[in-house]
């Protein structure tokens, strides 16, 4: 308030009118940034059951993954399998890709798993000796659990965004709602105050000049008055006066 | 003949392994390892056994891994004491042994070498039972690929007991790249065949022909031994071509173009060879597998109960529990058992070996459980050793 009522606008109507069309413009722009948080604030509900969800998923995925490894590792008799396989990992099969989401306007980057199966036909000998099968069972519950993790990423991701969004957002309606629109309404309810200030000043100024006129127009018509009363004790004497002319018919 | 010599030259060792037979964790055992909370819990309920001490100087927190490290060091320790005890042919036996986990190791040295790990990296990993002399140089030298392989192949080929095994593989893989193998194998080539194989198909054939070796040597014994040792590997033999073929089902090793490359890893002896080894050569998915085992009852009640984990239609593999590996070990430790039943063989030692294997794996197998917490999955997989009879 301080900087506004440090340097207030000239008040008049003009700055009114201006004043009012920013006004209009805040509360507009208000409304629209209220609706776009809600808008955010609701997929952010939706988004935070769904993160639940596939984090619990994603554990339970993970736990699979390592009994089917302790199997593996069970069946391939004792070799260091785990060694092996990172040995022979050579181009990954799993890549994820990246694709935009739009959500009121935000873009929301969402992830998608892609398997190239060509990539793994060098894990299809692992272990012909022993535990191949418990292997490619292995490889497939990780990939399951892989999957969650991918779909866990992409929801994280939006997570975040719209976490910055919404923050970002709820400033802007704030600023709008607790500064910008008060000061506007403060500036232009200063301007009406000052404007009618003015009328009533002007008011009060005509006031006085009609009374001053009256005033001045009284005495104008007391002195005339009193001349006139002179005038009539200077009236000359009937009695002193000469007589008439006859009257001649 | 052999009851009157064999004690002579092997009766300590038969009883110093008899005397380890009673170090087999027991159902007591068992049971306090499946209570275990933590694998701290587990370092202290296997203090109590036969293992004693031996996870004393590592540093907490535990890892699964490093249990079944020190297990087989473990394991390894008390072979080599063993070993040192023996006088040939019994040396050799022992060799032959441990010549399995070497084949594991040179893979391991060669898969690193393939990818430029450190030695130091490479060490952390070797099994503990196929450590040999000529290991040691190539692990400490550090080589580069362009002359590295061919160093590898020279050691391999002269310093170790797996060199023939090498050499008759390499000499087969060059043989399918036709014109070019005609004076065998020139050293140069060796380095393009090594990256040019599979490494896991090279394993299972390195692995192949030790068996095969090890039945020849085991038959060239005579006597007990030979009954024995020769039950044990025809039956292993026979599990390694169940286990091929059912691995290999559903992948790229069994379509046309590549059961040449399976057939390859079918051992030549056996109780299913010739014949039902004949019949497994062309099977490429579970029905002609269940047909082709059909006059062995035994093997082909082993694949019913696991058919469910092989069957390609029902949404993929994992749909039974139970893999035809779990099997196969319940069944070789019954056998393995048996092998305690009969005196003066080598068969013992080689029973003795492969029982604390499957001890290893049973422990592992408790310590995954225990982190993971799912003990009601420990009872139903491992395999207890000379379980009391009721």
């Amino acid at each position: 308030m301080s900087q506004a009522g440090g340097q207030r606008p000239p008040a008049n109507r003009m700055t009114l009118q201006t004043f009012k069309a920013r006004l209009g413009g805040a509360t507009k722009g208000f409304k629209l940034l209220k609706k776009k948080r809600d808008a955010l604030k609701a997929r952010f509900q939706a988004l935070l059951k769904d993160i639940v969800d596939t984090k619990l998923k994603v554990g339970e995925g993970l736990k699979e993954g390592a009994f089917a490894l302790a199997k593996a590792h069970y069946a391939s008799s004792g070799d260091d399998i785990a060694s092996s396989i990172i040995e022979r990992a050579k181009k990954p099969s799993l890549t994820t890709k990246m694709y935009p989401d739009n959500v009121a306007g935000v873009s929301i980057p969402v992830f998608k798993m892609l398997r190239d199966s060509s990539q793994e036909a060098v894990a299809q000998t692992m272990g012909v000796g022993s535990g191949g099968a418990v292997l490619s069972a292995t490889r497939d519950t990780y990939l399951k659990a892989v999957e969650c993790i991918v779909q866990l990423a992409s929801l994280q991701t939006a997570f975040h965004t719209l976490d910055e969004e919404i923050k970002m957002t709820s400033r802007r309606v704030n600023a709008l709602e607790y500064v910008l629109i008060p000061r506007i309404e403060e500036i232009m309810h200063y301007i009406t105050q000052e404007m009618d200030e003015e009328a009533r000043e002007e008011f009060f100024r005509v006031k006085k000049v009609v009374e001053k006129k009256k005033i001045k127009l009284a005495k104008e018509k007391e002195a005339m008055m009193l001349a006139d009363a002179t005038a009539a004790i200077d009236a000359p004497s009937m009695l002193q006066s000469k007589k008439d002319a006859d009257l001649v018919f | 003949m052999e009851l009157a010599m064999f004690n002579v030259s092997h009766g300590f060792t038969e009883s110093v392994v008899r005397g380890l037979r009673s170090g087999f964790l027991g159902p007591e055992d068992y049971r306090r390892l499946g209570s275990c909370d933590t694998l701290e819990d587990m370092r202290s309920a296997l203090e109590e056994t036969d293992y004693g001490t031996f996870l004393q100087d590592e540093p907490s927190p535990l890892l699964v891994s490093t249990i079944s490290k020190k297990c087989y060091e473990k394991l390894a320790d008390e072979f080599r004491y063993l070993k040192a005890q023996t006088v040939e042919p019994l040396s050799t036996f022992m060799d032959f042994i441990a010549r399995e986990k070497m084949i594991d190791n040179v893979c391991m040295i060669i898969q690193g070498a393939l990818n430029n790990k450190a030695p130091k990296e490479l060490e952390e990993k070797v099994h503990p039972l196929g450590v040999f002399e000529g290991m040691k140089v190539i692990m400490s030298e550090s080589f580069d690929v362009q002359g590295g392989f061919d160093d590898v192949y020279r050691i391999f080929l002269v310093d170790t007991p797996i060199g023939p095994y090498f050499e008759e593989y390499l000499r087969e893989a060059d043989r399918d790249k036709d014109d070019m193998a005609r004076s065998g194998i020139e050293t140069s080539q060796v380095g393009g065949i090594l990256t040019k194989q599979d490494l896991e198909i090279m394993k299972t054939s390195l692995k192949k022909a030790w068996l095969e070796d090890f039945y020849g040597f085991v038959q060239s014994q005579g006597g007990t031994t030979a009954e024995v040792m020769g039950h044990v590997l025809k039956m292993e033999a026979d599990f390694r071509v169940l286990l091929v073929t059912m691995n290999a089902l559903n992948t790229s090793l069994s379509t046309e173009s590549s059961l040449q490359d399976r057939n390859a890893l079918y051992p030549n002896f056996g109780y299913l060879y010739p014949e039902g080894t004949k019949e497994l050569r062309k099977v490429f998915n579970d029905t002609t597998v269940r047909a082709a085992l059909e006059p062995y009852s035994k093997y082909l009640q082993l694949f019913d109960q696991v058919k469910d984990f092989y069957d390609s239609e029902s949404g993929g593999r994992g749909a039974g529990f139970q893999s035809i590996e779990d099997l196969i070990y319940a069944e070789n430790v019954h056998m393995y058992e048996m092998a305690f039943e009969q005196q003066y063989h080598f068969g013992l030692f080689y029973a003795w070996v492969k029982l604390r294997e499957q001890e290893i794996r049973n422990i592992r197998w408790i310590a995954n459980m225990v982190v993971l917490d799912k003990k009601d999955h420990i009872d139903d997989t491992i395999v207890p050793i000379f379980q009391p009879r009721m």
